[in-house]
């Protein structure tokens, strides 16, 4: 093997150059963002969180404000890894997990919860309906696609069951017991961490994990499909197999995610795209980095509702919608206007 | 007031520290909820012996940042300090509360209740502290009651539980047995029996004189909601317009469970009686503007028609009696107009 | 070193693609899969490749592939398809580095000997001097350089190739000849489809002609690309000739 030295130094270097430089920057903006989380509520702020009594201000500190910015964290960096492995899969930059419907079968399921009136005995069966929907999202997405299905048919099952789901949603709000349960749950579907415990956190954790895991499992296999389907099938990556492992973990963890929280839109979307000027397009190198801001900015994005003045507290999602729309918008018209990346 | 068995955080100790801490420490939360809802209730119990300490209350509370400092400006009864405080978090139960407590024991109620549109006792809650429903509001009131309402806050409420709070979770009124049925349970809750009692007696005799008013000839009437929904039945709304001698017409006609009422289906069957249930009338909305639809102005101009605030029955409140009173005012006005027209129309035949 | 395919057949759900084929393919040649449109080269390429499902039995040194772990298999063949392209503006090295993920297990890093195998495909491709730059600001006789060297990088015993020199310049097809004449110089056993008759007479130690989905033709060039075959199996008449002692087969006039 005669080598070219030069060749092998860059290539060295550039590997080295990507891992660094993300993670210098990524991990005290995410130690920030918690600090940021755990000093800042609603109503106070400052070392003893504004509170006089010690033994509140510690209620108040370990179990509101640390399962907050935990969920915030979890739910952040769920969404920003499954929006990283989707776009990964689907070679598509606009690709989201709300995609394959995961997010609004989750949606579904709390509805259809809280419209049978259990949620009213305890407010943890509104999560275990999310993680109901979103699993039986999956179950009917593979239903539809099958087994060995193309992308194309699988984003069109997921548009169909993002359709069905939203108007079975709509209909469970037309028979809402109670103009309050509607509401209730049209706040639910904007996505809020507010008050979230560290039930939630144990809720949705034990379904995160293994959906991470399987996403993980992907990562070569997203690398791989950079050279399309048949080459990474060449590479040793079957591409059924990388896209089961992508869909799974991400109905799994996203899912969960939208059980505790409701839809928080757009960060999986934004992340990948924030990152790839740093960390380069490898759809591998994307996951961590992408969890790890994709949590800082829903951590960011959350602190940033408690900052705002005395009120109603604003929806999670809609904050992050506010972010993520006009950054899609400008993504759009660079794309059209470049017709590449 | 230190009644948490948690080990205080330091000033500085804010930050990854905590949070490991807070980690390892959270498996124990379970058990820490159920210790502090015991040594709460020893608390109170602890109060309840010192019946007269209501001046020392007030001193331990001296902080004037203390919401609790409200307390000092209100008039003390004899035995308000073995009363349970308590925090409302609901449009609805802030009214109920209201209704039912000493007023020494509200330590703060929800934003909208001092919101006249809101509200139907709004200048009795502006006198109180104000929360936007979050746990961490609650938690600096710190009250020995919460008191919800089913459908909202869910998270919230979950959370004041596992914190040892005691929460009260009230049902929306769908009737005006589920009213007397939830003053009894705040009552109950705030120790305050006696006044729940005496509130439902006052709602049974305003009910019976109602009943015994009731006359053999309903107006047919229709209620515009905002958003243009009719009353459906059964409900609380229907409940209270047939106690004020009407008809509900679109329940007539099969429009249930929030009807939306069609300009046309009201040009085909038109009222006796035209009520609005008015609502922030001045704001442009969209529900509003089916309010303001031409055909129904037309409408309006044949049809007797009446004005109830929504916060009157939007919410099952002792003095959603008041709707009925109204109603039953304006019922009487259709009927003298119903009896003007038929004397018109026979008049009309007389003469060709 | 052979590559041996016993009664290798492919269909697509009605349609038979390539009927049961026998072929035994040695290390150090480069084979050139020629035929009509739809004669079935890029199925039984698939099916080498393990990309379409397949009857009959392909083995490696007499190692069935269908008992090879993924990874096994993928370090043996080396696949490049037709119009192959990166879905990521990643550079040249990059993209070619992707030819060594068979060889790195899950977490492991491309180390040194990777590095090299990256180096030395580029250089065999004459891509070096494009290794940092992004692929989707390549031309596409760089591209084309790029995606073999991709190839290359996997160092497999066997290479398929399908239609490496389409939409190519007379120079850069070649240029790509060259590099396969090498590698198969090298011993490695490479197998390309091609429609350039005159390219694959020159340059292929052996042809295999198909013709729907059957091999009609397997030998030197001279002896199976001759002008009878051509008018059978193609409908041309062709010009042959001898230049430089090497072949010339060019395809002249089509036959009505």
């Amino acid at each position: 093997m005669s080598g070219a030295p030069s060749g092998a130094a860059s290539l060295g270097s550039t590997a080295r150059r990507f891992d660094a430089v993300p993670y210098a920057v990524l991990v005290p903006l995410l130690l920030g963002a918690c600090v940021l989380s755990l000093w800042i509520g609603r109503t106070s702020t400052g070392p003893m969180l504004g509170f006089g009594d010690a033994a509140i201000a510690g209620a108040v500190l370990t179990e509101i404000r640390v399962p907050r910015t935990l969920l915030a964290l979890l739910v952040g960096g769920t969404l920003g890894l499954s929006g990283a492995a989707l776009q990964g899969l689907l070679r598509n930059p606009l690709a989201e997990p709300g995609l394959l419907g995961a997010s609004s079968g989750a949606a579904l399921g709390a509805v259809l919860v809280f419209y049978f009136g259990l949620a009213a005995a305890d407010s943890l069966v509104l999560p275990l309906g999310g993680v109901g929907g979103s699993v039986a999202a999956l179950g009917l997405l593979y239903g539809l696609a099958g087994r060995r299905a193309d992308l194309v048919t699988i984003v069109l099952a997921g548009i169909a069951i993002n359709a069905l789901a939203a108007a079975l949603t709509s209909l469970a709000l037309n028979f809402a017991p109670s103009p309050y349960a509607a509401l209730e749950i049209l706040f639910w579907m904007l996505g809020s961490l507010a008050d979230r415990s560290v039930v939630h956190v144990l809720l949705a954790l034990p379904l995160m994990l293994p959906g991470w895991l399987l996403i993980g499992a992907a990562a070569r296999g997203l690398d791989a499909l950079t050279l399309g389907e048949d080459t990474a099938a060449s590479l040793g990556f079957p591409p059924a197999r990388t896209q089961w492992l992508v869909i799974g973990g991400t109905a799994l963890s996203v899912g969960a995610a939208v059980a505790v929280t409701g839809v928080i839109g757009f960060v999986g979307l934004v992340v990948p795209h924030m990152l790839r000027p740093w960390v380069g397009h490898h759809p591998r190198r994307l996951l961590v980095p992408c969890f790890v801001a994709g949590a800082a900015l829903t951590l960011l994005a959350d602190v940033a509702i408690r900052m705002m003045p005395p009120g109603p507290e604003l929806k999670l999602g809609v904050v992050t919608a506010l972010i993520g729309a006009p950054f899609f918008l400008q993504l759009i018209l660079r794309h059209g206007r470049e017709g590449g990346l | 007031m230190s009644r948490r068995p948690l080990a205080v955080l330091s000033d500085g100790a804010v930050g990854a520290v905590a949070v490991i801490a807070v980690m390892l420490g959270s498996g124990a939360s379970g058990s820490l909820a159920a210790e502090q809802a015991a040594e709460r209730r020893e608390a109170a119990e602890e109060a309840a012996r010192r019946a007269s300490a209501i001046e020392q209350d007030a001193e331990r509370e001296d902080a004037a940042v203390s919401p609790r400092g409200a307390r000092e400006h209100l008039p003390a009864s004899r035995d308000v300090a073995s009363l349970p405080t308590v925090a409302s978090i609901n449009l609805c139960t802030d009214q109920l509360v209201l209704h039912v407590a000493d007023p020494v024991q509200i330590v703060t109620l929800s934003w909208l209740s001092a919101d006249p549109e809101e509200s139907t006792l709004a200048e009795a809650a502006a006198r109180y502290p104000l929360n936007y429903g979050s746990a961490e509001e609650i938690l600096r009131f710190d009250p020995d009651v919460v008191i919800g309402g089913v459908y909202t806050n869910a998270f919230t409420r979950a959370l004041l539980r596992d914190l040892g709070y005691t929460v009260v979770d009230i049902e929306p009124a769908t009737s005006l047995d589920d009213i007397e049925a939830n003053v009894r349970r705040i009552a109950a809750a705030m120790g305050r029996v006696e006044r729940g009692e005496q509130v439902v007696r006052e709602m049974q005799a305003r009910i019976a004189r109602h009943r015994r008013r009731l006359d053999s000839s309903p107006v047919a009437a229709i209620v515009v909601r905002p958003g243009g929904f009719t009353v459906e039945a059964p409900s609380l709304a229907h409940e209270l317009m047939t106690l004020a001698g009407l008809r509900n017409l679109p329940a007539e006609l099969g429009l249930d469970r929030w009807g939306s009422l069609s300009v046309e289906t009201l040009l085909h069957h038109p009222p006796e009686l035209l009520v609005f249930a008015s609502y922030r009338r001045d704001d442009a909305s969209l529900a509003n503007a089916v309010l303001a639809h031409p055909a129904l102005e037309r409408i309006a101009e044949r049809t007797v028609t009446a004005d109830v605030p929504a916060s009157l029955w939007s919410c099952g409140l002792p003095n959603s009696l008041d709707a009925v009173e109204m109603l039953e005012r304006a019922a009487d006005r259709a009927r003298s107009a119903r009896a003007s027209n038929a004397r018109r129309s026979v008049l009309a035949e007389s003469t060709r | 070193m052979t590559l041996r395919l016993d009664g290798v057949g492919v269909r697509y759900c009605r349609r038979t693609a390539v009927v049961e084929t026998t072929l035994e393919l040695g290390a150090g040649q480069l084979v050139g899969l020629v035929g009509p449109n739809g004669a079935g080269k890029s199925s039984l390429l698939k099916a080498i490749a393990g990309l379409v499902p397949h009857t009959g039995a392909i083995t490696w040194r007499s190692m069935p592939l269908k008992r090879m772990d993924r990874l096994e298999r993928a370090r043996t063949i080396a696949y490049l398809p037709q119009s192959a392209d990166a879905h990521w503006p990643i550079t040249a090295s990059e993209l070619v580095a992707l030819g060594r993920m068979p060889h790195l297990g899950f977490a492991e890093r491309p180390g040194p000997r990777d590095a090299a195998a990256v180096a030395w495909a580029l250089e065999r491709c004459a891509a070096t001097a494009l290794a940092e730059r992004r692929v989707d600001r390549l031309s596409g006789g760089e591209r084309a350089r790029v995606l073999l060297a991709r190839a290359l990088a996997v160092e497999s015993p066997v290479l398929l190739v399908d239609e490496p020199i389409q939409s190519l310049d007379p120079r850069h097809q070649l240029n790509i000849m060259r590099v396969l004449r090498d590698c198969a110089g090298r011993g490695t056993l490479v197998v390309a489809v091609l429609h350039d008759v005159a390219l694959a007479a020159r340059y292929c130690t052996r042809i295999v002609l198909l013709a729907g989905g059957r091999v009609v033709g397997d030998g030197a060039a001279e002896t199976v690309l001759t002008a009878d075959a051509l008018a059978r199996w193609y409908g041309v008449e062709p010009y042959v000739a001898r230049h430089l002692g090497e072949p010339v087969v060019l395809p002249w006039r089509q036959i009505d």
